[in-house]
């Protein structure tokens, strides 16, 4: 079965007065139809770049390098119409603050209207009971449709950026933090609503957050980020019950849970964009590191059911890794 | 047990603010009563968590205390003396003695000034040091224990200069450094990674053993408050639904509140995914909060004396006219028709046929929750001056009561 | 401070860095490290460039207005009836006026009056406007209605003719000018500062000082004043190159300077009926030097609104 996204050797630079900021390098990264797949890490690991990058919502001084392949097709070689598209109609986003995303002078029937008609040809009648029913799904009431962003509480607000990104019938939808500024119960009942409409249209879902718990709940595959690289990625399951790479194991011992008995860190900072450290980004943190780490970048390479960027598990070198 | 701060009946409303227009016509000023009754007590020593979710009122409660807001009914004693009514200028000598760390780092400190003169500026403030040189082997020391080291190279950074994590410890030093006895800690470790909040937690223990420091550490996050609290309190829309030892109430909560919560942290671990069952609906305005118990329209063991109301019967009205309006619904609707005072609910019916108002009320019902339906008393058809009116009247709620279970205290009628 | 172990997360590495440089710590703080460093950083981009040659001209101007005696070749007030209004020569290189006075020292030495005239208005009104601004903001209640209303009330009128009109009470005179303009400007400032302490009167850092104890006037000077102060060399800039337009306009009226003084408006307004003569050079240079210093104090400002602003948002990380 072909990818529904993939993609290759991509380099995402941005160019800043202090330097060049290396947010996405060499990720090489794929995503079948129906998957549900976690993009993890911590702040400046480059996954809110990822996501945005996959659909070229990136300011002017990012310079992209690379395949994007959606459905089997290069996005770079698409035209302007063909991409626009592709961004609204095949892949829908969430992300994370829901109001600066709604105009707070457009009521949500004159959002929906518009997004709706810049891609379908359809009359106002069929696009309101297209909006209607994508509402409907996510849970909130057609007598709510003249309403203004700001009538509306946080949770609801998602709801309504789900039903956004759903309303043209996607294959995929790419959400960035979607819960991280709502409380858990909210978080829970969107995540519900999320779950419940993958199962019912078969969507693809790439879920970037920080917080584990929910992509251990909803995940079926997951990647690990850190410096603008993928350091681990396969199954949850395997990688949650057996982490290779020392930053996940590390990431994975910090979560306070539940049963949490003891707290524990990783040492140091998440490393600056523009310079960072030789070799493997994370060993200068790193309580395993030994000699050939600091020298080149490890490739990802699959190992034990999974892909793993580590020199404690195999010895190959990223390809043309020069560093600097 | 020795309190180093107790809260009794604390109330802190909030106008809201209306338009210009609006507050030259008459009408009611609305308020948001963000604490709505708060009493406890916070032992000295102890690590006192306060839980709830945004609009909880836990955030307001906290600056209550240290009277960063005015509180509007209630008595906040402070190491034994009713700080409530002091004026502004007697309780700057008190800051002292109580601090805060706040939730964001990047927003606490005060982008013109640099670490040093940050540090050292509540000594300055409270006549401890009159210039900075003065204060700077304080300042050095305090760095230290914080871990800003070595105190030199930070001294002059500015906060832009720094991490997330390195101007949180810049904000506790500059809290600590005139030797608190007690610290409102305000989700110190939400807005960091998570590699980084084992750190400052562990800081934050060490500095309580070393300086025999009381905290309120206010939090959303149950899993945190678990590991770190002696005791904690479940905040929900102003009042206190549980409160007691933290290991028993993670292990055996009472309230419905409690355990929704505690059904809804995500758990990290893809082997235990649970279907989870979680309240209906989100937090409601602090405006008009529900009558009675405040979680009673979500709560999943809601009985028929939690507090129903008028207002319960509309909103479930509204509810089914939605997405598929029943026919039912539409007779009776819509929501706005209908008038709502207390325990009454009350709607013009016209020409109608009273008897059959009365059924397609009674039917209706038989769509809400049992309690709700157990909770109403009747449903007649009146003649006003006005014309015939339906009326649902519920039944008079159960006083709700805090009620002792051993160590643990619960506001809910389950018990 | 020996045995205390260095928490790792505090040695290694630098941290995110956001565009920090390298400053001794005096000049970090205050202007000179929100407007002057960042300027020179800055100055190999447009931006950059063109805030530098706004600043050159400013430089020349007071260097011109401040050595014309020494450097005008001619007494500005000779009067030499034998060159009237000869074209621009060798001994005159901006040509002479209809009484024979040589053009580029009136320029000169006009320089001097509209730095005179600029520097009263603007400045004047920055002690005036900026502490108002700041008491307003932190105070706000009725004293901040009150203010505001009065201070959007004059700024509501146009600048020139409020100025012509207390420049017609006041009469003649640079001082009497001077403070005809300082009226316009002190809205401005008070505007653009009050907004500003408002803003930032809700950050958290404010709340924090109160916290700490802090007395509101402490507040005021230690967080709020650092924090809204790089506004205003901004509105310094702007408001300047205002001034020397309706300086100008005020004497080209007539409401301005008295006649012998040098004065580029009045030079202007005597000139204009040479004209249709074909007498260009008299109210060429006068109106050239007027475009020159504000054009070069537009950009100035630009300049430094561009390079402040976005550091602002920046410092918020």
């Amino acid at each position: 079965m072909e990818n529904l996204l993939e993609t290759r050797s991509l380099f995402i630079h941005y160019r800043m007065r202090q330097g060049t900021v290396r947010a996405v390098e060499n990720v090489n990264f794929a995503l079948a139809p129906g998957e549900a797949v976690g993009l993890v890490g911590e702040s400046g690991c480059g996954k809110s770049t990822l996501a945005k990058g996959i659909l070229e919502v990136l300011p002017r001084y990012a310079e992209v390098r690379g395949q994007i392949l959606f459905e089997g097709r290069d996005l770079a070689s698409l035209p302007r119409t063909e991409l626009r598209k592709v961004r609204g109609e095949k892949v829908g986003l969430i992300f994370q603050d829901p109001m600066t995303r709604l105009d707070p002078l457009m009521t949500i029937e004159d959002h929906f209207t518009e997004l709706i008609r810049q891609h379908r040809d359809v009359g106002k009648d069929d696009a309101k009971a297209m909006a209607l029913k994508a509402l409907a799904a996510v849970g909130i009431p057609p007598s709510r449709f003249r309403n203004y962003p700001h009538e509306f509480s946080g949770g609801m607000r998602q709801r309504i950026m789900i039903a956004m990104a759903l309303v043209l019938e996607p294959k995929l939808i790419i959400a960035d933090e979607p819960t991280t500024s709502l409380d858990v119960i909210v978080e829970g009942q969107i995540l519900q609503v999320l779950e419940e409409l993958r199962r019912r249209y078969g969507l693809a879902l790439l879920l970037v957050t920080h917080n584990l718990g929910i992509v251990a709940e909803t995940c079926d595959r997951v990647a690990v980020m850190y410096a603008g690289r993928i350091v681990e990625e396969g199954p949850v399951r395997e990688i949650f019950r057996n982490p290779l790479h020392p930053y996940t194991q590390g990431l994975l011992h910090s979560v306070i849970h539940l049963e949490t008995k003891e707290l524990a860190s990783i040492p140091g900072y998440p490393p600056g964009l523009v310079r960072p450290p030789s070799g493997c980004a994370f060993h200068p943190r790193c309580p395993q590191a030994f000699d050939p780490c600091p020298k080149a970048v490890p490739a990802l390479v699959p190992k034990d059911g999974r892909r793993v960027a580590c020199y404690l598990h195999h010895n190959v070198v990223e390809e043309g890794a020069a560093d600097g | 047990m020795d309190n180093i701060v107790s809260l009794e009946g604390l109330k802190v409303s909030f106008a809201v603010q209306r338009g210009f227009l609006s507050r030259l016509l008459p009408g009611a000023k609305k308020f948001v009563h963000a604490v709505d009754g708060v009493s406890l007590d916070i032992h000295r020593g102890e690590i006192y968590g306060l839980v709830g979710e945004s609009g909880s009122g836990k955030t307001t409660l906290g600056r209550a205390i240290l009277r960063l807001v005015k509180p509007s009914e209630g008595k906040i004693v402070f190491e034994g003396s009713d700080i409530s009514q002091l004026k502004e200028r007697e309780i700057r000598p008190l800051r002292r003695r109580m601090q805060i760390v706040f939730q964001d780092p990047h927003a606490a400190l005060n982008p013109a000034m640099t670490v040093g003169a940050a540090i050292a500026h509540p000594l300055m403030i409270h006549h401890e040091a009159t210039n900075e040189a003065e204060a700077r082997p304080k300042v050095f020391r305090m760095m230290d224990e914080v871990g800003l080291n070595p105190p030199e190279d930070f001294y002059d950074k500015l906060p832009a200069e720094m991490s997330g994590g390195q101007k949180q410890r810049v904000v506790i030093a500059r809290a600590m450094i005139l030797n608190p006895s007690f610290i409102v800690a305000d989700e110190p470790v939400s807005m960091l990674d998570m590699s980084v909040r084992a750190r400052i937690l562990e800081l934050l223990l060490d500095l309580k053993r070393r300086h025999n420091l009381s905290y309120l550490f206010i939090t959303h996050d149950l899993a945190t408050a678990k590991f770190l609290c002696n005791r904690i309190a479940i905040m929900y829309l102003g009042r206190i639904m549980e409160e007691g030892e933290a290991s028993e109430v993670y292990a055996d909560p009472k309230h419905p509140y409690t355990q929704a919560l505690l059904g809804a942290i995500p758990i990290p671990d893809p082997e235990r995914r649970t279907a989870k069952s979680l309240p209906r609906g989100e937090i409601p305005d602090a405006i008009r909060p529900p009558a009675g118990c405040r979680f009673h329209p979500r709560c999943p063991s809601v009985l028929p004396i939690c507090g129903w109301e008028g207002r319960d019967f509309v909103d479930m009205l509204a509810q089914e006219l939605e997405p598929e309006p029943r026919s039912i619904a539409r007779w009776l609707g819509p929501p706005t028709a209908w008038n709502v005072q207390g325990l009454v609910a009350t709607r013009y019916i016209g020409e109608t046929e009273p008897r059959f108002v009365i059924g397609l009320v009674r039917s209706l019902l038989r769509y809400a929750p049992t309690p709700m339906q157990e909770a109403v008393a009747d449903v007649a058809v009146a003649e006003t001056v006005e014309g015939p009116y339906v009326a649902i009247r519920f039944r008079r709620r159960a006083p709700l009561l805090q009620k002792s279970l051993g160590h643990r205290m619960v506001e809910c009628l389950l018990y | 401070m020996a045995g205390k172990p260095i928490p790792s997360d505090v040695a290694i590495g630098p941290g995110p860095a956001i565009g920090a440089a390298i400053l001794p710590p005096a000049m970090r703080r205050g202007i000179l490290g929100r407007v002057f460093w960042p300027l020179i950083e800055e100055r190999r981009t447009l931006t950059g460039i063109m805030t530098f040659v706004g600043l050159g001209f400013l430089v020349a101007f007071v260097v011109i207005a401040l050595t014309a005696p020494l450097i005008s070749p001619y007494d500005p007030l000779a009067i030499n009836s034998s060159e009237l209004l000869s074209a621009p020569s060798g001994s005159h290189l901006m040509g002479t006026d209809h009484l024979g006075r040589d053009v580029l020292s009136r320029v000169f030495w006009g320089a001097r009056t509209s730095l005179l005239i600029m520097a009263i208005g603007v400045l004047v009104a920055l002690v005036v406007g900026v502490p108002i601004g700041l008491t307003s903001g932190y105070l706000g209640g009725l004293v901040d209605r009150v203010l505001v209303l009065v201070m959007d009330s004059i700024y509501s009128f146009p600048g020139l003719l409020l100025a012509m009109a207390l420049a017609a009470i006041l009469g003649r005179g640079v001082v009497n000018i001077g403070i005809a303009i300082t009226v316009i400007y002190v809205p401005l400032y008070f505007r653009v500062v009050r907004n500003h302490v408002v803003a930032v009167k809700q950050e958290l850092f404010v709340e924090a000082a109160r916290a700490l104890g802090a007395r509101p006037g402490s507040v005021i000077v230690r967080y709020i004043t650092f924090n809204v102060i790089s506004s205003i060399p901004v509105i310094f800039s702007i408001s300047a190159a205002d001034a020397i337009l309706t300086a100008a306009g005020l004497s080209f009226i007539g409401l301005g300077i008295d006649p012998p003084i040098p004065d580029w408006g009045a030079d202007l307004a005597t000139a204009q009926q040479w004209l249709p003569n074909d007498i260009w050079w008299t109210s060429f240079f006068p109106g050239f030097m007027i475009l020159l210093l504000t054009v070069g104090l537009s950009m100035l400002g630009e300049g430094i609104n561009d390079i402040v602003n976005p550091l602002l948002r920046r410092t918020k990380a």
